[in-house]
């Protein structure tokens, strides 16, 4: 397998999608179901032997196996790991038929999972974090307009003055729909005692 | 009979119960049109008004409501992705395609046309059969409510795409999430880490939002300065007489589905909407459009999400016991008035139960003229430029979020499963059976355990009537004919519905 120089933002992807897209021959679906099923079966594996025994707390006395809070949980999970592992097998299968030529199960596309126009999320993304991480200190009304004024200019159309008038206006709009007509207590921040 | 009648024309006749009616219906619309506001949260809020009217006057405004909560939740549904009220989640599944297509007057046509024919067919079912229903619904016990609910998930089956696999495995995570919170049984945790906003489970509405508008919004920073085809454009698309026609199978069918699954304390609009969807997608000719903007999906959802309006009064009436939330605070509006909803209620007030059943039938028809003058009002939306749309319907979401239980919490929950839920679209891993399972989870297990405490831990008990025999052959049947599609599927020529259009040109 030759492994050919890319560039930094082809990079990013690959570290996304960990499968080069020149790389390996099998199909972009198959590869990506691949990975899941691997991925999903390890989860539900960890979750049911590291995690389930001390997150979920079990009475001393059970009168029967099928009332135990663990129960319903570790169905779940065995089902899950076990679907994922199907979902494995049946991709790395398929992917090595159409790999010798063998139609075998229909592709529905060639496409990649995440493409370079992905990366544009990840501002967005952050910005939702920041938002959140601002909640407790700001309350919900000034972070809820710095992030409709972040979101708008982000998105490259909108210009600033009016930019601004939409953000205050919305999320003042909306504060004084939950706060007077649906009496719900949106908490405001610094601005407690403005509004 | 006929004096009885009388009387209650004369109660029913006068201007402020249809000022009521209709002004409850219109609060209910638009509180229903925004995310996070359910039908349950309105009704709630207009109950102190009705301490002051009287009692058809109070009770037929928050009928109103709760009627107007019911539809209105389709409307962002069908325009932004996002579901007003979680009994419009099913609608988002070929209303948002529509609305992409250029059809979004078209979709949201047949929702209001359906949801106006389920909720009369559901009136009408009260007015005529709440005598036998209330019959039927008494022998449903937890072993009767567990089939109909494992019955209920073969929907998954529906609408998970090109990939059962991973449809099922995405419900499984729903079913998995579901768990988390106070065990209802032993009072133990499961899952919370100690963190007490997890004592009450994952908050539905925060979930919901997180999953489909999200990732919707994310996608839409993803494919800026893209050109292509604008999403929701709704100018001149309008559903005609044919339309209506041609779904017409499809909303008798989800009115009825409706109208069972309502009578049933504690089902819901939600499921009701999903059995309806599925039904319509088995037996439709077009079914491998569901999912990718077909009109029957949209008009099954509503008609089945609608048709439980009316029924749900059946226990409540019948009975005196409240099927859900809202008719649990429509209970509390009764005996604010003095009055207790059972059997003697038709024996010492049969003039109000009379008077109520007029006020129920005519609101089928204020719903169509309040949806409709809703649609003329919402329909802008669609035209609002994506780089003002997606921020904006991202405050109103964290507002939605934070309203349900005031808490950042969910907030949280909120902005977490939206990042989930983009990647979730990335793999085509579809949204739909984690929600679905998400929703009819708790319930599975509830029923599971309180029928193995009744019968002491033996299986039999869901073989005990022939309800549950009923539902465990409609099981068998449709996981018959799911592998059998499943297996035609497979066949290069044939292939099954793809309900979610990850990667759309936007």
């Amino acid at each position: 397998m030759t492994v050919r120089p890319v560039s930094r933002p082809h990079a990013l992807i690959l570290i996304i999608n960990p499968f080069q897209p020149e790389g390996l021959s099998l199909k972009t679906v198959n590869k990506r179901d691949f990975v899941l099923g691997l991925v999903v079966c390890a989860l539900a594996l960890f979750v049911l032997f590291g995690i389930l025994p001390w997150a979920v707390k079990t009475p001393k006395v059970i009168p029967n196996l099928a009332l135990s809070p663990t129960f319903w949980p570790r169905i779940i999970l065995v089902s899950m790991a076990g679907l994922s592992a199907l979902l494995a097998i049946q991709a790395y299968y398929s992917g090595i038929k159409s790999q010798h030529g063998d139609p075998g199960d229909p592709v529905e596309s060639e496409e990649q999972p995440f493409d370079m126009s992905d990366l544009r999320v990840i501002p967005t993304a952050l910005l939702m974090v920041l938002f959140c991480a601002a909640l407790k200190p700001f309350g919900v009304v000034l972070p809820s307009i710095a992030m409709l004024l972040g979101m708008i200019l982000m998105h490259g159309r909108g210009e600033w003055p009016k930019a601004i008038g939409v953000s205050v206006a919305t999320v003042l709009i909306l504060y004084m729909f939950f706060r007077y007509v649906a009496k719900v207590p949106v908490p405001l921040g610094p601005l407690n005692g403005l509004l | 009979m006929i004096e009885n009648l009388s009387d209650a024309l004369v109660l029913f006749l006068n201007v402020y119960n249809m000022i009521a009616l209709a002004g409850g219906i219109a609060i209910g619309v638009i509180v229903g049109a925004i995310p996070g506001m359910t039908s349950t949260m309105a009704v709630a809020l207009t109950l102190p008004f009705t301490f002051t009217l009287p009692p058809v006057t109070g009770i037929l405004l928050l009928l109103g409501v709760y009627k107007g909560g019911v539809y209105g939740g389709s409307i962002p549904a069908i325009l932004v992705k996002t579901p007003g009220t979680p009994a419009a989640s099913c609608s988002v599944l070929d209303g948002y395609p529509l609305a992409q297509k250029g059809q979004a007057g078209r979709a949201l046509d047949i929702a209001l046309y359906a949801s106006c024919f389920a909720d009369l067919v559901s009136n009408l079912s009260l007015i005529l059969l709440v005598g036998y229903l209330a019959q039927l619904v008494t022998s449903f016990g937890p072993p009767e409510n567990f089939t109909l609910i494992f019955f209920s998930l073969t929907i998954i089956a529906s609408v998970s795409g090109d990939s059962l696999l991973r449809g099922f495995i995405s419900a499984g995570a729903g079913l998995l999430l579901a768990t988390v919170g106070l065990d209802l049984i032993y009072g133990t945790d499961r899952f919370t880490f100690g963190n007490t906003d997890l004592l009450g489970g994952l908050a539905f509405i925060p979930l919901l939002i997180g999953l489909f508008a999200i990732p919707e919004i994310l996608n839409g920073y993803a494919k800026r300065g893209e050109t292509g085809k604008i999403a929701a454009d709704p100018s001149g698309s309008r559903a005609t007489f044919a339309d209506f026609r041609y779904c017409f199978r499809s909303i008798l069918r989800g009115s009825l589905i409706g109208v069972v699954l309502g009578a049933i304390p504690g089902i819901g609009g939600a499921p009701s909407a999903f059995v309806s969807y599925s039904e319509a997608m088995r037996r439709s000719p077009n079914r491998k459009n569901f999912g990718k903007g077909e009109l029957e999906g949209v008009a099954a959802a509503e008609a089945g999400n609608n048709g439980v309006a009316g029924s749900t009064m059946i226990p409540l009436l019948a009975l005196g016991i409240p099927g859900d939330v809202i008719t649990a605070v429509i209970l509390g509006a009764f005996m604010v008035h003095g009055l207790r909803p059972g059997p003697m209620l038709f024996e010492q007030n049969i003039d109000l139960i009379y008077a109520l059943f007029i006020g129920i039938s005519i609101s089928s028809l204020f719903l169509l003229i309040i949806g409709k003058a809703a649609i003329h009002m919402f329909k802008h939306i669609a035209s609002i430029p994506r780089s003002y749309l997606y921020p904006v319907v991202m405050v109103l979401c964290v507002f939605g979020a934070y309203a349900v239980n005031n808490s950042f919490f969910d907030i949280y929950v909120m902005v977490g499963f939206g990042i989930v839920g983009f990647l979730m679209m990335r793999m085509h891993i579809p949204s739909a059976p984690f929600l679905i399972a998400f929703i009819l989870g708790p319930m599975l297990e509830d029923s599971f355990r309180q029928s193995l405490l009744m019968s002491q831990g033996s299986l039999t008990i869901f073989m005990r009537s022939w309800i549950t025999w009923v539902f465990w052959s409609l099981t068998i049947l449709s996981v018959v004919l799911m592998v059998r599609r499943h297996l035609a599927g497979r066949s290069p020529d044939v292939a099954l519905p793809k309900v979610q259009e990850e990667k759309r040109d936007v």
